[in-house]
């Protein structure tokens, strides 16, 4: 949601981005999301779009931190958004392992149909990522990833 | 990981004082849940208020707390707000539990 009157990046907003480094570690995740909540809200980003970039961007940065690079120490990743048009986008860059397959996971919904102590406690993830964000683009590219995540104003 | 926990008209009244059950926090999540619903009323509330970012690792230290009840006790939930209750309803987990505005609305529920 953007325009909002009260703005402290009203002039030029749509050129302001950001970009951050942090270790590509579980307990990094929160820090990082707060700094990039920051940055939308001085890109003039409303909370109900905030929320939806806190939960898809928690989600990439969690699979960052325990699978991509679980293990390689001293691996940090590297947080670059902005607005593109009307459209915001965040791009995550980190040097783990590839996605298994070399293509996104599908995210499909969790079957919920089933006897309590059937019920699944994970594989919420990547259908929350796909739920909230308008595209996504992976590439490898010299050993790294690169996910942009993309959302609609 | 800390949680309080009440006993009020027969529901063992939990309420979350982190901001945030997230992958970070999940494992201590479940495990405080497991101690504070230990030996209670059948009915556990647990208050989400407080907390305003869950994550799909929280979302399932959740479900793994409801899993960890005896037969015959029911965890339900109240409070929840902003992206937490978008959260829920978008993996559709609002299906699994019974969840009431606030923690007034949960202990007067007459309904089960």
């Amino acid at each position: 949601m953007l325009g909002s009157l009260v703005c402290r990046a009203g002039r030029g907003a749509g050129r302001i981005g950001f970009r951050l480094s942090f270790p590509a570690t579980l307990g990094a995740v929160a820090d990082a999301l707060a700094h990039v909540d920051n940055r939308l809200g001085d890109m003039c980003i409303g909370p109900d779009l905030r929320g939806d970039v806190a939960i898809a961007l928690g989600e990439v940065l969690n699979n960052v931190a325990e699978h991509a690079c679980a293990g390689l120490a001293g691996a940090r990743v590297t947080l670059r958004g902005g607005l593109s048009g009307q459209e915001l986008w965040v791009e995550i860059c980190d040097p783990g392992r590839p996605f298994p397959g070399g293509g996104l996971p599908a995210g499909q919904a969790v079957d919920l149909s089933l006897p309590v102590d059937a019920l699944p406690e994970g594989g919420f993830g990547w259908f929350l990522i796909r739920s909230l964000t308008s595209g996504l683009e992976y590439r490898r590219q010299n050993g790294l990833n690169r996910l942009t995540l993309r959302f609609a104003p | 990981m800390t949680l309080a926990s009440r006993d009020a008209d027969g529901v063992r009244l939990i309420t979350v004082t982190e901001t945030r059950i997230d992958a970070a926090l999940a494992i201590r999540f479940k495990d405080a849940m497991r101690q504070a619903m230990a030996g209670g009323p059948d009915r556990v509330v647990l208050d989400l208020s407080g907390v305003s970012f869950i994550d799909s690792s929280g979302l399932g230290a959740v479900v793994a707390a409801m899993k960890a009840l005896e037969p015959g006790r029911r965890l339900d939930l109240c409070g929840l707000g902003g992206t937490v209750e978008k959260v829920f309803r978008l993996t559709r987990l609002d299906t699994v539990f019974r969840i009431y505005p606030n923690v007034e609305a949960a202990l007067s529920a007459t309904d089960g």
